[in-house]
């Protein structure tokens, strides 16, 4: 017989709410210094159907914040502003420019009797300052490549210009921000590097040396495999931004026909007498067709002096991707693509199989796969290098994870706690639902791990840790 | 034992009317003929706790600022024409937040010491508040003495001795200026409150009545020596 | 911005006044107050007693803050503007109130508009395949939309609304009986003082404090601050109530701001506001507890009744004159919270005696008993001898600290007997205790606090105390306890484990912890201040709200820690950087035996009541 308490049905009407965006918005108080004057001072609202005193007295608060912490330390104004239903984050990416997220707080809708309004409970927990303040400084590096910095905007087009170009921009890409599903891989905003034995490696690299020397117009040569990052001639922080381009937005876009294509026959472009699979992601979509007009996207990277302003061909062939970036002062014609085309589409095809060869020799070798008892998140804040085996995969949208979100928090917690002193420790937790969650931090480097040994010690951790440093990281982490 | 009869006749006594014992009493650590229990009030920090302290222990309590909570009951015994006078002296807080708990304590006193500051003028113009409060709440016939403390800070001086003179004279109240600090006056205050309290509760028929402002007058020529000469 | 300050007055603090849904938008109304105004364009006068010149206004809030926060360090205005503020003192602008504005009466707040459920993610699962790259390249041309201004631009040109002052005659409501109201207000108030605490609240120095702690009234009036004159500081806690005030207006509470290196945290209470700003590492949840614990000193001192009340009668009511004088014991407290792991444990440390001498001290304080005692409270500095209490009847650990910081901060009780009023908030905020304070001898560390609800029974609590010592000394029990306090705590050496710093042990059951003497490497106040930080942290961990740990093991450079909580006890346990875990872990049981075994001496295993 099947029995529902009321109790149980209340409970069954529940809602819970997932932190969301309320505002973004940009602005710049010394645009409307003047009382009366203040609406000049938004270059950009989100969402822009809010009502102007509304938009003037958000930001008027920010401003006010801002400056009533500079009392207590005119240096470092406030980054983030809690209340009851949401966070607030600041940002000031160029001399008073201000960005500005408004994230509200998850929340629980319990119902109430009949006739009487649903409490809502706010979780004012459950929003990590270090996760989102990540995010918000991404939605600038994101504009910044694809645009530039505010300044250069105004600069070439004053205010009405850059407004253009928030707009434009931002419309789209706060779109793409899950707020949901952010994590601590934010906070890292790392890059996943594409193990290979040396062999393959100098492979790569001498069809990388062999395109550039071929097309001279190519400045900087990137290279994937997999979603994973093998070879990449641009400096750190632009890769970090690219990459987080490529494998959030522009890859996802595309997997579609890939796996149709592996599915259905073989649908090989032909190039001399070689059949190839290379296709751009960007630009041509189609090079038979000579009617159809193409553009890449054009980047701004190595922006700690000055600019340099790039189009990135994104050339993709079974599952490696080649990017290739070239002076945006250069007119890059159907002639070049062919050529490209050509070029690399053969070559990348080959290397691309070579690749998936290796590796699976290297699965095989390391033996079959065994669901481990933990799950880790590794991160190298001197290369970038993130590895997790916490998110199974990593989509636009989300990015799953198999573990439970409190202790996805709870690894927030720990990277917060490292971050309180700089030197090398270690924390060891047991959480009430008994996981143990071990965080390590030496030398730069972060290790996360999760294991799901409800009945271990401390010193069955302690071993578990040490066992896994010795596979996976050949023991760089050093603390007993 | 002291205390706790004491604490009885203080009790028991309804209305005010004061009951005295001339009884050889023994506490466990002093002897004493009678008691009498005597009240400092004040504005806050006109040197209160520090005329006390003055008079109990011949010390300055100099350096910080330490306000009295509530009310501070200590003990001292006098010898007055060779009887011994216990006097419970209560000192107040003078922050108005305390005045409830000190009302309450009017109306057991014997004797009320008034203190203002003479370097603080609102310290001065506080005490007609403070005499209306004391008739409101004081036993009729309380003993009350105006003091005009902290007479050693000459050159902050802003209430001059006559302003205070002129006002006792109003109420009908003995006057003088003291320092806690220097001691000046300090003993005196008291024990002319210890003599006139004990003329009061012991009074032999043929003797004089005791004059507590010639008492006063005559005795302070001596020691008031720090001001204009 | 620099030449206009030439002309422009200097403002000098900012009132909230009351404001209906309508004048909030877009700015809020205010009152300002300036130094010698002769004229601020769009500003309307409303009164200009003596040179200061108030303005009833409705401003933005960012033009509030510019102009009433001293920023610049290089402009030198400040220091002189704050101390002619005499705020909202003179004037007929008292009854600006109306303020008390019924939050509570709002009804459950609904939903945040546009975050109807499901919505959002439904339409994210589309957008994602958008991009948001600039495929079009020469975007600078091409306008594909127009920069759209919102609706509703008519409502703005009515400008600034102002509300007409009120003058209704409430302002000199008196309180009864209370010598020198109105005009002695400032003197009194500043008498109060003699804290070195004149300090520029402009300089360096006064910033790099590591905590700040501010409370001030609804009506933007300093109440405290920690460092610097409240005068001083008007402006800046104008302000502060200025961003309370508009983060209301939305239906909303402010709670923290988190900076590089510093948080800035709100409690609301009212009829008070506390802030407190910190540079130390401490979670935006335990330095609130920390203003909560500054709260309820206040309300200790005057009951929450009487503070409603005040207000009530004058929303401007300056309350230093009530709390006068009790500054130090705020300096005290916040000094206590620093280095007493009690006030963040919930609980109390008592003096290790054998439980047979105890058992005596307990039975006589028992004996000694009154028809309104309540508690009989026996301390030895800051750390209980025993408690005795009427049946039925808890003291909370909030108030028995509190009780601490008063007998703790004044020297006044060694000599005679204190009798003082006192409100124990945890117990009932609304009416006043009578607590007897006493030293059992002028030289001893053991003060007995006697607390009953009759404020005529000093002389009962008086005797109460006097049988209490009789019975000690008959007992020769008295001299025991003189020489049992010789040694008021325990080298950790005592446990016999290697390593082992530093522990705190606390029962659950009973509220109380055990702790030894802090040892060496942690003397100085700096590093027990650090030592009390760790243990604060782990505590802050181990008891999070949503996500609470069982345990924790934290390895670093100075010292290894580990905290353990059951259903029983909590544990904190501070090692030496050379400890291993496996040499933790057999500490924990040897340390749980030693308590064991030692329980009765380190407990108060058999509570008595009247």
């Amino acid at each position: 017989m099947l029995m529902i308490s009321p109790r149980m049905a209340a409970g069954m009407q529940e809602k819970q709410y997932t932190p969301s965006l309320l505002n973004f918005f940009i602005y710049n108080p010394k645009f409307g210094p003047r009382e009366g004057e203040e609406e000049k001072k938004i270059l950009f609202y989100h969402p822009s159907e809010v009502e102007k005193n509304e938009k003037i007295r958000n930001v008027g608060l920010c401003e006010a914040i801002v400056q009533f912490t500079r009392t207590f330390c005119p240096s470092k104004p406030a980054k983030s502003l809690h209340t009851q239903k949401n966070r607030q984050f600041f940002f000031e990416p160029e001399e008073n420019f201000w960005i500005v997220m408004v994230v509200r707080n998850p929340m629980v809708e319990k119902p109430n009797k009949e006739g009487k309004p649903p409490t809502i409970e706010y979780q004012e927990e459950e929003i990590l300052d270090t996760v989102y303040g990540a995010v918000l400084q991404q939605c600038y590096s994101m504009y910044k490549l694809f645009n530039g910095t505010f300044v250069r905007a105004m600069e070439a087009g004053g205010v009405e210009l850059l407004t253009q170009k928030l707009e434009k921009f931002f419309y789209r890409y706060l779109q793409t921000l899950h707020l949901h599903s952010c994590d601590l891989l934010d906070v890292f905003g790392g890059i996943s590097f594409f193990p290979l034995d040396k062999m393959t490696y100098l492979k790569i690299q001498s069809f990388v040396n062999r395109v550039e020397e071929s097309l001279r117009l190519i400045k900087y040569t990137a290279f994937l495999y997999n979603d994973q990052l093998i070879w990449s001639g641009l400096e750190q922080e632009d890769m970090r931004i690219l990459y987080k381009y490529l494998t959030t937005s522009l890859f996802p876009r595309h997997s579609e026909p890939e796996l149709a294509g592996r599915d259905s026959p073989l649908r090989p472009e032909v190039a001399g007498n070689l059949l190839h699979y290379g296709r751009f992601l960007t630009g041509p979509s189609n090079l038979k067709d000579p009617e159809a007009k193409f553009r890449f996207p054009r980047i701004f990277v190595n922006t700690g002096d000055g600019y340099e302003e790039l189009h990135l061909i994104v050339y993709k062939a079974m599952s490696a991707a080649v990017c290739f970036m070239i002076s945006a002062s250069v007119e890059l014609s159907r002639e070049f693509c062919e050529q490209l085309d050509g070029l690399v589409g053969p070559q990348l095809t080959l290397l691309a199989s070579d690749i998936c060869e290796q590796y699976n020799v290297n699965r095989r070798i390391s033996g079959p796969d065994k669901e481990p008892q933990f799950k880790f998140i590794y991160f190298n804040h001197m290369n970038l290098a993130e590895k997790s085996t916490i998110h199974m995969r990593k989509t636009a949208s989300v990015s799953l994870t198999s573990v439970h979100p409190d202790l996805m928090k709870i690894l927030g917690d720990i990277n917060c706690d490292f971050a309180r002193v700089d030197e090398d420790e270690e924390i060891i937790v047991k959480a009430m639902t008994d996981y143990w969650v071990v965080g390590k931090k030496s030398d730069q480097r972060e290790l996360y791990v999760i294991l799901n040994q409800k009945n271990a010690n401390l010193i069955e951790v302690n071993e578990e840790v040490k066992r896994l440093c010795a596979t996976q990281f050949n023991n760089i982490f050093f603390l007993d | 034992m002291s205390t706790k009869k004491e604490s009885k006749s203080g009790k028991v006594v309804p209305n005010g009317t004061s009951k005295h014992f001339l009884e050889r009493c023994a506490s466990t650590n002093e002897y004493f003929d009678i008691a009498f229990k005597v009240m400092l009030l004040g504005d806050s920090a006109v040197g209160k706790t520090c005329f006390l302290v003055q008079f109990k222990d011949g010390a300055f309590l100099a350096g910080s600022f330490i306000a009295t909570v509530g009310i501070d009951f200590r003990n001292k015994v006098v010898t007055v024409d060779n009887v011994k006078v216990k006097l419970q002296i209560w000192d107040t807080a003078g922050q108005e937040r305390f005045r409830s708990v000190t009302h309450a304590y009017y109306r057991d006193a014997q004797a009320l010491l008034l203190l203002y500051d003479i370097t603080s003028k609102s310290s001065f113009d506080n005490i007609r508040a403070w005499l209306t409060e004391i008739h409101e709440y004081a036993q009729k016939d309380v003993v009350i003495m105006l003091l005009g403390n902290k007479s050693d800070m000459a050159n902050e001086r802003v209430i001059k001795r006559e302003e205070g003179e002129k006002l006792a004279r109003e109420y009908g109240v003995p006057f003088m200026e003291t320092s806690a600090k220097t001691g000046v006056n300090v003993e005196l205050a008291f024990l002319a409150i210890a003599k006139e309290l004990k003329h009061r509760a012991v009074q032999q028929p043929n003797e004089p009545k005791f004059q507590i402002h010639d008492y006063i007058e005559s005795q302070k020529e001596k020691s008031s020596c720090c001001r204009y000469v | 911005m620099q030449e206009e300050n030439e002309h422009e007055p200097q403002l000098v603090s900012v009132t909230r006044i009351k404001c209906s849904e309508k004048t909030l938008r877009p700015t809020i109304p205010c009152i300002l107050h300036f130094t010698e105004v002769t004229s601020v364009t769009g500003l309307e006068f409303l009164s200009q007693p003596g040179q200061e010149k108030t303005i009833r206004a409705c401003y933005s809030l960012a033009w509030i803050i510019e102009r009433c926060l001293p920023l610049k360090p290089d402009t030198g205005m400040e220091a002189d503007v704050h101390n002619n503020s005499v705020p909202l003192e003179n004037g007929n602008l008292a009854p600006v109130d109306r303020l008390r504005r019924d939050r509570s009466d709002s009804p459950t707040p609904g939903l945040v508009e546009g975050t109807e459920p499901g919505a959002g993610q439904d339409s994210a699962m589309f957008v994602h395949a958008q991009s948001f790259e600039d495929l079009t390249a020469d975007g600078e041309q091409e306008q594909e939309e127009e920069v759209q201004v919102p609706e509703g631009g008519d409502r703005s040109e009515r400008g600034p609304e102002v509300e007409k002052p009120r003058t209704e005659g409430e302002e000199n409501e008196k309180m009864q009986g209370q010598p020198g109201e109105e005009e002695q207000e400032q003197e009194e108030v500043q008498s109060g003082g003699g804290r070195a605490k004149e300090e520029d609240v402009n300089s360096e120095a006064w910033r790099r404090h590591r905590k700040h702690v501010f409370v001030l009234s609804e009506a933007g009036k300093p109440i405290y601050s920690r460092y610097g004159t409240e005068e001083a500081l008007s402006s800046t806690m104008g302000v502060m109530m200025a961003l309370v005030s508009f983060v209301e207006a939305g239906k909303n509470v402010i709670r923290s701001i988190h900076a590089e290196g510093y948080k800035v945290v709100f409690l609301r209470k009212s009829p008070l506001v506390l802030v407190g700003v910190s540079r130390t590492r401490q979670s935006e949840r335990e330095l609130t507890r920390e203003l909560l614990y500054i709260y309820y000193q206040i309300i200790s001192l005057l009951t929450l009744t009487q503070l409603n009340h005040v207000f009530q009668i004058k929303q401007n009511y300056d309350l230093r004159r009530l709390l006068a004088g009790s500054e130090h014991l705020t300096d005290n407290l916040l000094r206590l919270l620093d280095c007493d792991p009690g006030l963040f444990l919930s609980a109390v440390t008592c003096v290790p005696l054998p439980s047979s001498l105890r058992d005596v001290v307990s039975s006589s304080l028992q004996a000694a008993k009154a028809k309104n005692l309540v508690f009989s409270i026996l301390l030895a500095g800051s750390r209980l001898v025993t408690l005795v209490r009427k049946k039925d009847q808890y003291l909370h650990h909030m108030d028995l600290h509190l009780l601490y910081n008063l007998v703790g901060s004044s020297s006044s009780f060694r000599e005679g007997e204190g009798w003082t009023p006192i409100c124990l908030p945890k117990f009932n905020t609304a009416g006043f205790f009578h607590a007897h304070i006493s030293y059992l001898e002028p030289a001893s560390d053991l003060c007995l606090i006697l607390i009953s609800t009759d404020r005529e029974d000093f002389f009962t609590l008086s005797d109460c105390k006097r049988r209490f010592l009789e019975r000690l000394r008959r007992r020769s029990t008295y001299q025991a306890l003189q020489e049992a306090l010789l040694a008021p705590s325990y080298p950790v050496s005592q446990v016999g484990i290697p390593e082992l710093r530093h522990f705190v042990y606390k029962s659950k059951s009973s509220g109380l912890y055990t702790s030894p003497e802090i040892p060496i490497p942690y003397q100085s106040e700096e590093e027990q201040e650090r030592l009390m930080g760790l243990y604060q942290y782990l505590h802050s961990r181990m008891h999070h709200p949503t996500r609470p740990l069982r345990f924790i093991y934290h390895c670093a450079e100075r010292e290894n820690l580990l905290s353990w909580v059951t259903s029983g006890f909590e544990l904190y346990l501070c090692f030496s950087p050379l400890g291993t875990k496996a040499l933790a872990i057999s500490a924990i049981n040897k340390l749980l035996k030693w308590i064991r075994k030692e329980e009765d001496r380190l407990f108060i295993l058999s509570p008595q009541t009247y």
